[in-house]
Parts: C-alpha cells; sequence; structure tokens
C-alpha cells in the first residue's frame, strides 16, 4: 500500500517551493542588477577624478571616515607626453600605462585594478581603484536589496503553513465527527464551517448516508413486518395444540404433542425476539428513568425460578439492597432474563446458577454465574453474534438472547461480558457493569 | 384448566371473541367452551361495537387489527357508550405505546400473541376477579389455590386444609404470587411480637407443605427467600 498523499503536505511542499523559487529569483535578479548599477556608478567615479587630476598633494594622512580603509584609496598616476612618469598617488601601486583611453582592467603591485586612462594634450592620467574593493561596495549594495527578500522566505513559509493548518483544521473536525459517528446515525454530516472544495464530497457523502438509511430502514421493515405477520398463525398453531392437550394428555402420542408444543413455543418466543431486537436497533434513545435495579433483578430470579425448579437446578442469589441506576426498566428486565435464561438452558439437572448484584466503586456489578458445560474455546469471541449457538444443539434457545442482551447494554453504555469461569470450574460467567445514577 | 375449577359459581359465563383471523378465532372458541365458556364470535369492528352493546358479556376479548373499524376506535367508542364490559386485548402489536394507549382507553389487560391458553384463561381469571373486587375468598395463580374462608389449599389435583402456621405461610406468599420474600419477611407474617422463633421452624413449616403437595407448590431461591409462581 502506498502512503496515503496528504493535502495539507502536498500544498505546503510546493507553495514553500514556489516561494522559495521565486524569492531566490528575486533576490539574484536584484543582486545582479544593483552591481551592474554600482560598477557603471564606480566608473563614473573613475572618470571624474581622471578629468579633474592634476598633480596631487601626496597627503599622508589626510583624515579619514572610521569606516574607511587604506585599501578604499583610488591609485592617480600621471604622465608627460613622452611617456615620463609626473605623479604617482600610491607609490605601491605601479599600474602600466594602458594603451587607449577608455576603461581596461589591469594588473599592478599584484593587485587587479579598474583603470580608467585618459590621453590628453599634456599628458596621459590613469586613475584605478582595487577590483577587491569595487566588488566589496557592488557586493553590499546588492546584498541590502536581496536580503530582505531572502528573509522573507521563512516567513512566507511560516504564514503560509498556519494559514494552510488553519483551513485544514476543519477537514480534521470532519474526519473527527466521521470518526464517532454511530454506525446507525440517521443525521446528514454538517456543512457549515467547511471549505466550499468539500462541500460537493461532504453533499455526496450525505445523500449516500440517506439512501443506506432508506436501504436498512426498508431491510428493518421487512424483518418487522414478517416476525409481525408470523405472529398470527403462530398464534393460531399454539391455541390448537392447547386445545389437543387435553385430548393427547394419555395416549401414547403424548411425547411427539410435548415436542410440536415446544416446537411452537419455541417459534413463538422466536419471532418475539426477533421483533424485539428490530425495535433495539432503532436509533431511538431508551426511555431512562431512576430505579432500583436490585429489585428489578430479583423480579426476573423469581420469573425464572419455576423455570429452575422444573430443570432441578439450585438457583441462588445473593442481592445487594438499593442499587439505583439510570435506564428503560423493560430492557434492562430484558437483558437480565435473557442472561437468567441462557445460565438455566445450559445448565443440566442438578446444576447450580449464582445471581449476585454487588456495589463497585463506579456503580453496580451483576453477576449470572452457572456451573455448565461453558464455552467451547472458539466461541467466547462469538457468543453475541446474531443466531450464534455455543451450545450443543440439542440445546434449547434461539441464538438471539446475547445479542439483544449485548444491544441492551451498548444503548444504555453498560459493560457486559460473557465468558468462561476464571475459577478452575467449567461454566460461563455473564456480568453486567452499570453506573451508578447520578444524582 | 390446571388444578382448581375456577367457574364453578359461574357454568354460564359468556364471552365476545372479537377476532377476524379464522385460525385463531377457531381455535380460541374451541379452547374458552373447553373451560366452560359460552363464546360469541365476532369478525369485524362494526359487529363488534354492535355486540358489545350487549351488556351481558362477562368479558370481551378484543384483536386490534380488525377489517371495517379498528379495535381502538371499537374500543373507544364502546367506553364512550358507557359500557363497562371488561376488555382484554389480544394482539399481534406489542410496541409499548400501543399498549399504554390500549390501557388509556379503557382496555383492561393486554396480551400479545402468541400466547398459550392456560396464559389467556389465567389473565380472563384475573381481571374477573379484579373486577369482583375480591369477591371470593380464593388466592389463586395459575397452579395453587387458598381459600381463606377454609383454609384450604389446591394444587395438583389435591386439596387438603392447612394448620394454622402453614395457611399463614401461604397466605403471605399468595398475596404476592411470583414476587420473593425474604426469611424476615415471612416470619413477621407467620409469628407474633416477640415470640421465641427456632431456627429452621420455617423449614420445617415448608417441608411439610411440600410433602403434602410437591415440591412445586413453594419455590426456594437460595439466599433470597421463597415464592410462588404467578
Amino acid at each position: 500500500m502506498t502512503r496515503a498523499r496528504s493535502l495539507r503536505r502536498t500544498a505546503l511542499v510546493w507553495i514553500t517551493a514556489l516561494l522559495a523559487v521565486a524569492g531566490v529569483i528575486t533576490a539574484g535578479a536584484a543582486y545582479r542588477y544593483n552591481e551592474s548599477e554600482m560598477a557603471g556608478f564606480l566608473d563614473g567615479q573613475l572618470r571624474q577624478i581622471a578629468l579633474n587630476a592634476g598633480p596631487g598633494l601626496a597627503v599622508d594622512n589626510a583624515p579619514t571616515a572610521p569606516d574607511q580603509d587604506p585599501e578604499d584609496s583610488f591609485a592617480v598616476t600621471i604622465w608627460d607626453v613622452a611617456g615620463h612618469l609626473v605623479h604617482r598617488s600610491l607609490p605601491g601601486a605601479d599600474i602600466p600605462l594602458q594603451p587607449r583611453s577608455g576603461f581596461a582592467d589591469a594588473q599592478g603591485g599584484g593587485e587587479t585594478w579598474r583603470v580608467y586612462t585618459l590621453y590628453g594634450k599634456t599628458g596621459a592620467v590613469q586613475v584605478a581603484q582595487r577590483m577587491k574593493v569595487r566588488d566589496e561596495i557592488a557586493g553590499n549594495a546588492a546584498m541590502g536589496a536581496a536580503l530582505p527578500v531572502l528573509l522573507l522566505i521563512p516567513l512566507s513559509w511560516l504564514v503560509v503553513g498556519l494559514a494552510l493548518h488553519r483551513t485544514l483544521r476543519r477537514l480534521d473536525g470532519l474526519a473527527h465527527d466521521l470518526a464517532t459517528r454511530g454506525a446507525l446515525a440517521k443525521d446528514p454530516l454538517p456543512l457549515a464551517d467547511l471549505p466550499a472544495e468539500l462541500r460537493p464530497l461532504v453533499e455526496g457523502m450525505n445523500g449516500l448516508i440517506l439512501r443506506l438509511n432508506a436501504a436498512l430502514a426498508a431491510q428493518k421493515q421487512f424483518l418487522a413486518d414478517a416476525a409481525h405477520t408470523l405472529r398470527t398463525p403462530i398464534a393460531a398453531m399454539q391455541i390448537e395444540i392447547g386445545n389437543l392437550a387435553a385430548n393427547a394428555m394419555a395416549t401414547s402420542q403424548r411425547p411427539r404433542f410435548d415436542a410440536l408444543a415446544a416446537g411452537a413455543r419455541r417459534a413463538g418466543a422466536l419471532v418475539n425476539q426477533l421483533l424485539r431486537l428490530a425495535r433495539l436497533d432503532e436509533p431511538a434513545p431508551p426511555r431512562r428513568a431512576k430505579f432500583d435495579t436490585a429489585a428489578l433483578l430479583l423480579d426476573c430470579i423469581a420469573d425464572h425460578s419455576p423455570l429452575a425448579c422444573h430443570k432441578g437446578i439450585d438457583l441462588g442469589a445473593a442481592i445487594a439492597p438499593r442499587a439505583m441506576i439510570w435506564g428503560d426498566e423493560e430492557e434492562i428486565r430484558t437483558l437480565f432474563a435473557n442472561l437468567i435464561e441462557n445460565a438455566l438452558t445450559y445448565s443440566a439437572a442438578g446444576g447450580k446458577v449464582d445471581v449476585t448484584l454487588r456495589h463497585t466503586e463506579a456503580g453496580f456489578s451483576a453477576e449470572i454465574l452457572d456451573a455448565g458445560p461453558g464455552l467451547p474455546p472458539e466461541a467466547e469471541a462469538h457468543v453475541f453474534e446474531r443466531f450464534y449457538r455455543a451450545a450443543p444443539q440439542a440445546a434449547e434457545g434461539s441464538g438471539l438472547g446475547l445479542a439483544i442482551a449485548r444491544r441492551i447494554a451498548e444503548r444504555h453504555g453498560f459493560g457486559l461480558e460473557v465468558r468462561n469461569r476464571a475459577d478452575g470450574a467449567s461454566g460461563v460467567l455473564a456480568r453486567v457493569t452499570m453506573p451508578d445514577c447520578p444524582t | 384448566m390446571p388444578g382448581v375449577d375456577h367457574c364453578r359459581n359461574a357454568p354460564a359465563m359468556r364471552v365476545l371473541l372479537i377476532e377476524d383471523d379464522v385460525l385463531i378465532g377457531d381455535g380460541l372458541v374451541a379452547a374458552l367452551k373447553a373451560a366452560g365458556m359460552a363464546v360469541d364470535w365476532v369478525r369485524d369492528g362494526l359487529a363488534a361495537q354492535e355486540a358489545l352493546r350487549d351488556t351481558g358479556y362477562a368479558i370481551a376479548l378484543l384483536d386490534l387489527g380488525l377489517p371495517g373499524m379498528d379495535g381502538m376506535a371499537v374500543l373507544r367508542a364502546t367506553r364512550r357508550h358507557g359500557v363497562e364490559t371488561p376488555v382484554l386485548i389480544l394482539t399481534a402489536r406489542d410496541a409499548v405505546e400501543s399498549r399504554v394507549a390500549g390501557l388509556d382507553l379503557g382496555a383492561d389487560d393486554y396480551l400479545v400473541k402468541p400466547f398459550e391458553v392456560p396464559e389467556l384463561l389465567a389473565r380472563m381469571r384475573a381481571l374477573l376477579r379484579r373486577r369482583a373486587g375480591r369477591a371470593t375468598p380464593m388466592l389463586t395463580t395459575s397452579e395453587v389455590a387458598l381459600d381463606t374462608g377454609t383454609h384450604e389449599l389446591s394444587h395438583g389435583g389435591r386439596t387438603e386444609t392447612l394448620p394454622a402456621r402453614e395457611y399463614a405461610l401461604m397466605q403471605a406468599l399468595m398475596e404476592r404470587p411470583g414476587h420473593i420474600l425474604s426469611r424476615a419477611q415471612i416470619e413477621e407474617r407467620i409469628y407474633g411480637w416477640g415470640e421465641e422463633v427456632e431456627s429452621n421452624a420455617m423449614e420445617v413449616l415448608i417441608h411439610s407443605i411440600r410433602r403434602k403437595f410437591g415440591k412445586g407448590v413453594i419455590l426456594n431461591v437460595r439466599g433470597a427467600g421463597w415464592m410462588v409462581p404467578k
């Protein structure tokens, strides 16, 4: 996989590169231009001196400005018509007389000089300046012109980077919105605050979300309708089975009849669970109220004690009194009922199921512990999947109970884990952790 | 009906069944007749509204999804006309909203399809009891009946008169069927103030009752207490 290309990085690289190149070119052009301007100016000076030079004063200690250097001195040399040296202002600068009037570069005293030579009726004057000094002056002037531009380059990087960051931070907000969005969230993504370029993309996503919602809603509606429609014939079947029960009581057909009755009952329960799951999938939040989960849990245990008695299972309870939580009482009743029913379903006769409710630091913890065969090793990861049944296929159960339990826990922000006991004995531990009711 | 003949005082109880589904209607008519009731069956909302003007019915079973006139509308019109017949809604709709709406409109109870016939009969009995303001001295559940006059307990085809302490224990449990009572709650009901209670006294009482009627008459939840199923 290639690394994802960052818009921000790409834009930053291009813009800073452009600014850098533009800056360097500007600075270079300013440098060259200033340099040549300065050379022309200095040449003009040479010419003026040559025009006006007479036998100089040759004063060694003429006052200087503090930033002047002996090197800065011009070398003025004068010859008569016969070519004899009349005057040399700098004794060391024995620059040979150039053959023609005009500007030239010449060597003298081991240095390179810029020379202006002028032939007149009375002789020749030659004014020279060290090339090194000229370059220095021209360089300083050019640098003065180029330097601000060079300094502006990194500054512009900073400003561009900052501006890009601010613009793209709104993208981060969008990404965060998307990342934290629930799978069932129906509302479109907000368009406010978005850069104009991104609007079509987000609008497209919103369209997709709408179509997805519609498809999902249609599927759910179908599930609900199907389950709903199935209720009537199943109800009719159960009623007729009830009618037959009286007559089938004593016949040898009794076991077959009981199996039929159990099948119809199971179909009825399955349809109810499907409808419940369809309802729980609706994004509407649970209707919340404050209630005592200790009392509710005791109620659920009471509801299941006939089944425990029928199966010969020892059902025990250790319920801490008064555990106020915040939630939909009916949904939480279903959650506990499903967990207790599961424990009883997978326990054999003579088994033991313990239900406990404890106060914890953050709230409450309800545990349902059975001593059944436990989950096969690969099953722990799958128990919450719809229609997954870890148990021997003979055990009753739709495979929806834990999926429903998990949905309810999710809707309430409760923790729910279902796993094998960790104390060495076989069996399953189901634990629900509930936050304390905020007062 | 399992166990007890609850209808001995009303042998000709008339029931109005309002149900458009032929399969369910047929089945229910047979089931209710088998339970000793006289059943009239109507299949649409208008006929139902007509039939409900007859106040001779002890109870009406009302399906909500009816042709012609919705069950809710039938119920509303009936109550508006001042008809007080107890109404038990039978429906495939179970959204909490429609349950609440039905009860708000004056239905007395609500049973979601599919259901089992014994459950329906138990609900009908409970409804009639509630309407009668407990005219009968019987405390009943689906499996057990306790006569508060004669102290007779009936369960699983057996009827026996209970001694005082056993009766007091059963009465405490039968007044809140399906609800677990703790040892302290039961002892409070059985024994007087300051009375010395032996530590295993209750186990003895429960053992005695179970010996007569079987283990299923009183259920134990270890660590929590005892109960009778609803």
